[in-house]
C-alpha cells in the first residue's frame, strides 16, 4: 500500500517510519521553478510560499522546509546582507541587535510565508520551519572568540524567533548549526537549546538539530527530539550508532542531486547496523541550477529504500 | 474498568483527574496551550494514558466520561471574537443595553481600575447601536397583549441588521419571561425567511429561553453573551469530539456548569460554561468536606494566574444570591458565587514608580508562555513562582514531579534586576517581600469573602487547592484567623477532580411575583395555584430535558429555592422551600417563618419589616440526577513518626528576613502514610505540589491521604455539628 507523504511524516515523528521522509533544503530551486529570482521570492511572502509549494509537489517531497537560509536571522539582528551571484552573504555584524528581529527583513517574509503554507499542506505533507541555531548565530554575530557571552544577548531574540515559528504549527523546528561546531560542554549553549526547546514543547514542536560538526557521543546531551546529521559524511555512522539507543528520530544532510545518495545511506546503515529510516534533507541549499529530472529520479530511489 | 476523567482548562495549567472503577486514581498537569486549547488536552489525554499504562485508544475506549471545565467562552468574551449580532427588543428600548444599570461602567473591574475616575469608561459594547433595532409591539406586566407583533414591521428591521451583516439575532423583548409569545414568533418570522436548509439561515437567540427572569438589562445581556460565544464554544467543542472519537472516546462530552452540576455539550448553555473550572473546585470540596467532617469550607484554589475563593456554609454552596459578571457584562445565570483575583504562581512583580516605587504583585501573569522566568521560555519578568523558587521552597528538580525544570539561576536574576537592586534589597529579602505581599493580597480577599459577609471564620476549614495552594496557605491563612487547613490529596488539579464526580444537574429558573402574606389584612396567600403552576412548568421542562439526557423522572432529585423579600425591597434572599407544593395557606405561613429567620441571620433579627408583607419574587428549581458518590480509597493508618525513607534531607530555605536561610527538613510525600505528622518547619514534596509547614504549624495526612495543617500554637475551634442529612 503506498505510504502518503503525511503518513510518512507522522510514522517518522513516532518513530515507526515505514520509509524514508524526503525533505531537502529547496529554497533557491524553488526561485528558479516559478521564474524569480531568490531574492526577490524572499521579499514576498505569496510568491514565497507558492514557489515552495510547487516545487515540494514538482519534486514530491514528503515534507516542505521554509527558511532555510542560515542568513535570515542575523540580517534581523541588524547584519548587512551582500549579494553576490543571486545567493545572500553575512556583511558586517550588527553595531546593537534589533528589536523584535521576527518582525524585520527577509525573515518576517520567511515567518509569513510558513504560516500560509502550513496551513495549506498540513494536511498532506510534513512542515518544517528552520532557522539558524544559537552557537551558529553568535559565531555570526560575534565572531569564535565572543560566542559564550554573545549566547547570553542572543537568547531572547532566539526564544522569540523559536515562538514566532512554533505559532506556524510546524511538525518540527529545526536549528541550522552549519556553521559551528556543538559541544556538549559549553552550559549556555546547552541552557539556550534548552530554552527553546522548552517553547517548542510548548506549541508541540519537535525540536530538531541539524548539526554539521559534531562529536557523536556528544549529541545525545543536547537533548533534541530530532537529530539531523550533516557535515563529515564518516562520521555518520558512528553518530547513528550513539543516538540509536535513545528513540529520538534521525535525519541525514546528504549530497543531493548527483545520485550517490542511496549508496551512502546503505554504507551508514550497514556500519552502524542499523535499520533506521531517516529524514532525508540536503547537505545545504540545492542549488538553482541542479538537474531537476536527475533530482526527482534519486528521491524516488530514496523513497523505495527499506 | 470504566474511567471517569474530569479536565480543567486554567489560564497557566490544564488539569486532569481520572477516577476508574476499582479505585484508580490518576492526576497530572499541562501547560495551557492558549493558542489552541484542544493541544493541551490532548497532551493531557495522553499523559494519562500514559500513567494509566495503556495506549491511548485503549485507554479512551474504556472512558465512560470526559467532564470539561473550559475557558473556551470566557476567552471570546475577553478577546472580543465572537460573531457580529443583531439585538431585537422592544421600540423604544433600544439603548438598554448602552445605558445599562446604574454604575455597570464599574463591573467586572478592579477596586483600583474603579477608583480612577479620570479613565474609567464603559466597555466598548458587544452589539453596537447601529446593530440594535426596536420592533413594534408590547407586553404589560402580567404577559398580556398590549401591542400585537407586526410581520412587516419584523421583517423589515430584521432585513436592516442583514444588510449590516448580522451573523446572528438576539431577541429580548419586555415582560417577555411572563409571556415570550412574540419572541417566539420573532424567531418563527426569522426561520421562515432564513431556513435552516439554506445557506442564509441566521441562529436566533430568545432571552425567554436562555434566561426568563426579570431584570431587562440583565436578561438582555445574558441572552447577548450566550449568543457570542455560542458558535466559538461549539467549534471547539465540535473539533475536541472529533479528536477524542478519533483517538478513541466514541461518547458526548459531558460540560462543567457553574451552576454545579454538568450536562452534555448539547444540552449545554454556552453562558453557563463561564468559570466553572472553580465552582467544579468547590464541589469537589463539599464532596469531600463529608469525608472529613468539614460542614464549613472556605475553599480556595492558588494557581498559576488567579486566586479562587468560595464558601461552603453548612454543608451546601453559596449561590446565586448575586450577580455574576463575565468580563464587564452583567448577567442574571444561577452561577454558584466564587471570588477570582490575579493572584496566582505566575503573577508578576513589578515596582509602581507613580506610586512611589511600591512593590506590587499581579495582576498581570506570566501565563504559562513565556511562564516564570525560571520555566527558562524566554520569562523576563519576575513571578511569585520565581520568588519561591529563590526562597527555596520549591525544589527545582521536582517541578511537576519532576516533567518541567527550573532553573533558580534566572529566577534570582530577574528579580535582582527588576526588584531587589531598584529597592536596594537583597535577592532573598526582594523574594520574601514579594511572597509576603501575594500572601497579604490573597488573606484580605479571603477575610473579605468570609468575615465580611456574615461568616465566623474561626469556625471554618480552609481548603488549600490549585498547584500552589499549598505552598502558601498556612501564610494567608493568618490573614483570616483560620487556623485549620485541608490540602486534600488531589489538591493540585482539584478543579479537575471536581469536574470527575460532579452529578448531572441544571437550574431552571423563573421570575414570577407573588404576595404571599399582606400585613394590612394579616392574610396568607390563597390562590396556591399561582405557587404551584410555575414550579410544575418548570418541573416539565426540567424532566423532558433529562430525559433528552437519558434519564428517568424517578432518577431526578428536585430542590426548590425561592427568591424573596420584604415588600418593595431592592434586594433578595434566597430561602429553600421544604417542598416543590404548597397544599395550603399553613404553607406559606412556614415559607414566610423561613424567610424572616433567614433575613435575621443575614442582617439581624431587629432589620425585618413584616409591615411590607413578604413577596416571592423568582423560583429555582434544581434538577440533580441521583447517581452513587464515587468512593475515594482509603488507606490504613500508620504511627506519628514518618518512616526514614520519608526524610529526603534538609534544604536551605528562606522563612524570615531576621534568621535568613535556615537549613528546614525535606520529605517525600509519596513515602508518607496516614497518621504520620510532621511539625514545622518543614517542606514535603509531592509530585503535584509542596507543602510549606512554616513554625508554628503541624502537618498530618489523613486516611483519605489529604494533608491536615493546623496550628499549634492556638487551640483549634471545633466545627459546630449539624443536623440533619447534607444531601
Amino acid at each position: 500500500m503506498m505510504i502518503t507523504p503525511r503518513q510518512a511524516m507522522d510514522g517518522y515523528l513516532s518513530g515507526r517510519a515505514a520509509r524514508p521522509v524526503l525533505a531537502p533544503f529547496v529554497e533557491r530551486l524553488a526561485a528558479r521553478v516559478t521564474g524569480t529570482s531568490y531574492q526577490a521570492m524572499g521579499a514576498d511572502a505569496g510568491n514565497y510560499t507558492a514557489a515552495l509549494s510547487k516545487t515540494a509537489n514538482l519534486l514530491g517531497l514528503d515534507a516542505v522546509v521554509v527558511g532555510a537560509d542560515d542568513t535570515l536571522l542575523a540580517e534581523a539582528l541588524g547584519a548587512t546582507i551582500v549579494w553576490r551571484d543571486g545567493r545572500p552573504e553575512l556583511g558586517a555584524p550588527p553595531l546593537a541587535l534589533a528589536d523584535e528581529p521576527a518582525m524585520q527583513a527577509r525573515l518576517k517574509v520567511a515567518i509569513e510565508a510558513a504560516s500560509r503554507l502550513f496551513q495549506v499542506i498540513r494536511g498532506a505533507q510534513g512542515c518544517i520551519a528552520a532557522m539558524t541555531g544559537p552557537a551558529t548565530l553568535a559565531s555570526q554575530i560575534y565572531g569564535q572568540a565572543g560566542m559564550a557571552d554573545g549566547l547570553s544577548a542572543l537568547k531572547p531574540a532566539l526564544v522569540s524567533v523559536a515562538e514566532a515559528y512554533c505559532k506556524t504549527r510546524p511538525d518540527i523546528l529545526l536549528l541550522l548549526e552549519t556553521q559551528s561546531h556543538l559541544s556538549a560542554g559549553d552550559s549556555r549553549l546547552r541552557r539556550t537549546l534548552s530554552a527553546i526547546k522548552n517553547v517548542a514543547s510548548y506549541y508541540d514542536v519537535r525540536f530538531g538539530i541539524y548539526a554539521a560538526s559534531y562529536v557523536p557521543a556528544d549529541l545525545a546531551a543536547f537533548n533534541a527530539d530530532v537529530i539531523v546529521l550533516g557535515g563529515d559524511e564518516s562520521l555518520m555512522p558512528e553518530a547513528v550508532s550513539a543516538l540509536g539507543q535513545s528513540s529520538s528520530p534521525l535525519g541525514l544532510a546528504l549530497p543531493m542531486g548527483r545520485g550517490a545518495c542511496a549508496d551512502i545511506i546503505r554504507s551508514i546503515q550497514d556500519t552502524s547496523k542499523s535499520e533506521t529510516m531517516f529524514l532525508l534533507t540536503s547537505s545545504g541549499d540545492i542549488a538553482a541550477d541542479a538537474d531537476i529530472e536527475r533530482l526527482r529520479n534519486e528521491l524516488s530511489q530514496l523513497r523505495e529504500l527499506r | 474498568m470504566g474511567f471517569n476523567i474530569g479536565i480543567d482548562i486554567g489560564g497557566t495549567f490544564t488539569d486532569c483527574f481520572v477516577t476508574g472503577d476499582s479505585g484508580l486514581i490518576l492526576a497530572c498537569k499541562t501547560p495551557t496551550t492558549h493558542y489552541d486549547l484542544s493541544v493541551g488536552f490532548m497532551k493531557g489525554m495522553r499523559e494519562l494514558a500514559r500513567l494509566s499504562g495503556k495506549p491511548l485508544d485503549v485507554f479512551l475506549s474504556e472512558t465512560d466520561s470526559v467532564r470539561y471545565s473550559t475557558t473556551v467562552g470566557t476567552n471570546a468574551v475577553i478577546e472580543r471574537t465572537g460573531p457580529k449580532l443583531g439585538l431585537i427588543t422592544t421600540a423604544g428600548f433600544e439603548d438598554t443595553i448602552f445605558l445599562g444599570r446604574a454604575r455597570n461602567w464599574a463591573d467586572g473591574v478592579s477596586m483600583a481600575e474603579m477608583r480612577d475616575q479620570a479613565r474609567i469608561r464603559k466597555p466598548e459594547p458587544l452589539i453596537q447601536p447601529d446593530m440594535v433595532v426596536g420592533i413594534r409591539e408590547r407586553m404589560d406586566s402580567a404577559g398580556q397583549v398590549l401591542m400585537p407583533l407586526s410581520r412587516e414591521d419584523v421583517l423589515e428591521k430584521v432585513q436592516a441588521l442583514v444588510d449590516r451583516g448580522a451573523m446572528g439575532f438576539v431577541v429580548s423583548l419586555l415582560w417577555s419571561f411572563m409571556n415570550p409569545e412574540h419572541e417566539h414568533m420573532v424567531k418563527e418570522i426569522i426561520e421562515e425567511e432564513y431556513p435552516e436548509d439554506y445557506l442564509g439561515s441566521l441562529p436566533v437567540v430568545l432571552s425567554s429561553d436562555v434566561s426568563a427572569k426579570s431584570g431587562e438589562y440583565p436578561r438582555t445581556m445574558t441572552a447577548i453573551v450566550n449568543a457570542y460565544i455560542h458558535g466559538v464554544m461549539a467549534d471547539e467543542i465540535n473539533k475536541l469530539s472529533n479528536e477524542l472519537r478519533d483517538s478513541g472516546f466514541k461518547r458526548p462530552i459531558t460540560l462543567v456548569h457553574n451552576t454545579g452540576g454538568t450536562k452534555k455539550a448539547s444540552r449545554t448553555r454556552a453562558v453557563l460554561t463561564h468559570n466553572a473550572g472553580p465552582v467544579a473546585g468547590m464541589y469537589g470540596a463539599a464532596f469531600q468536606g463529608r469525608s472529613t467532617g468539614d460542614q464549613n469550607i472556605v475553599f480556595t484554589d492558588m494557581g498559576g494566574t488567579s486566586f479562587d475563593i468560595g464558601v461552603i456554609a453548612n454543608g451546601e454552596m453559596k449561590s446565586h444570591d448575586f450577580i455574576p459578571v463575565i468580563d464587564r457584562w452583567r448577567t442574571n445565570i444561577p452561577a454558584v458565587e466564587v471570588k477570582s483575583i490575579g493572584a496566582g504562581g505566575g503573577s508578576i512583580a513589578w515596582i509602581n514608580k507613580l506610586m512611589g516605587n511600591a512593590l506590587e504583585v499581579g495582576p498581570q501573569s506570566a501565563g504559562s508562555m513565556p511562564g516564570p522566568a525560571c520555566y527558562d521560555q524566554g520569562g523576563a519578568e519576575p513571578t511569585v513562582t520565581d520568588a519561591d523558587l529563590v526562597l527555596g521552597f520549591y525544589n527545582p528538580d521536582n517541578y511537576l514531579g519532576g516533567k518541567m525544570l527550573l532553573d533558580p539561576d534566572l529566577a534570582a536574576e530577574v528579580i535582582e534586576k527588576k526588584i531587589a537592586r531598584p529597592l536596594g534589597l537583597s535577592v532573598a529579602e526582594a523574594a520574601w517581600r514579594i511572597r509576603r505581599l501575594v500572601d497579604a493580597q490573597m488573606g484580605q480577599e479571603t477575610f473579605n469573602e468570609v468575615a465580611l459577609k456574615g461568616h465566623d471564620p474561626r469556625i471554618f476549614s480552609l481548603y488549600a487547592c490549585g498547584g500552589a495552594g499549598a505552598a502558601h496557605a498556612c501564610d494567608f491563612a493568618g490573614y483570616i484567623g483560620i487556623k485549620r487547613i485541608v490540602a486534600p490529596f488531589s489538591s493540585s488539579v482539584y478543579g479537575a477532580f471536581g469536574a470527575s464526580i460532579m452529578k448531572i444537574k441544571e437550574v431552571w429558573e423563573r421570575s414570577r411575583s407573588l404576595k404571599i402574606f399582606q400585613w394590612a389584612r394579616q392574610k396568607y396567600l390563597d390562590d396556591i395555584e399561582s405557587f404551584n403552576r410555575p414550579v410544575r412548568e418548570l418541573k416539565e421542562l426540567a424532566i423532558r430535558d433529562l430525559r433528552l439526557e437519558g434519564y428517568d423522572e424517578r432518577q431526578i432529585k428536585f430542590t426548590l429555592e425561592l427568591d424573596m423579600r420584604y415588600g418593595s425591597q431592592y434586594n433578595l434572599t434566597k430561602v429553600t422551600s421544604p417542598r416543590l407544593e404548597i397544599a395550603s395557606a399553613d404553607d406559606f405561613r412556614e415559607l414566610c417563618e423561613l424567610f424572616m429567620a433567614r433575613y435575621a441571620e443575614i442582617y439581624s433579627a431587629e432589620a425585618g419589616f413584616p409591615q411590607g408583607g413578604v413577596n416571592i419574587e423568582g423560583f429555582f428549581l434544581t434538577a440533580e440526577v441521583m447517581t452513587e458518590d464515587p468512593r475515594l480509597p482509603v488507606e490504613k493508618s500508620a504511627p506519628a513518626t514518618p518512616e526514614s525513607q520519608a526524610h529526603k534531607g534538609k534544604r536551605a530555605v528562606f522563612w524570615e528576613p531576621k534568621e535568613g536561610y535556615v537549613d528546614t527538613d525535606i520529605y517525600d510525600w509519596t513515602a508518607l502514610h496516614p497518621g504520620n505528622m510532621i511539625a514545622g518547619p518543614a517542606i514535603i514534596e509531592s509530585p503535584q505540589t509542596t507543602f510549606v509547614i512554616p513554625k508554628g504549624w503541624q502537618f498530618s495526612m489523613d486516611t483519605f491521604r489529604n494533608g491536615i495543617l493546623e496550628r499549634t500554637d492556638v487551640a483549634v475551634a471545633k466545627q459546630p455539628e449539624r443536623i440533619g442529612s447534607l444531601s
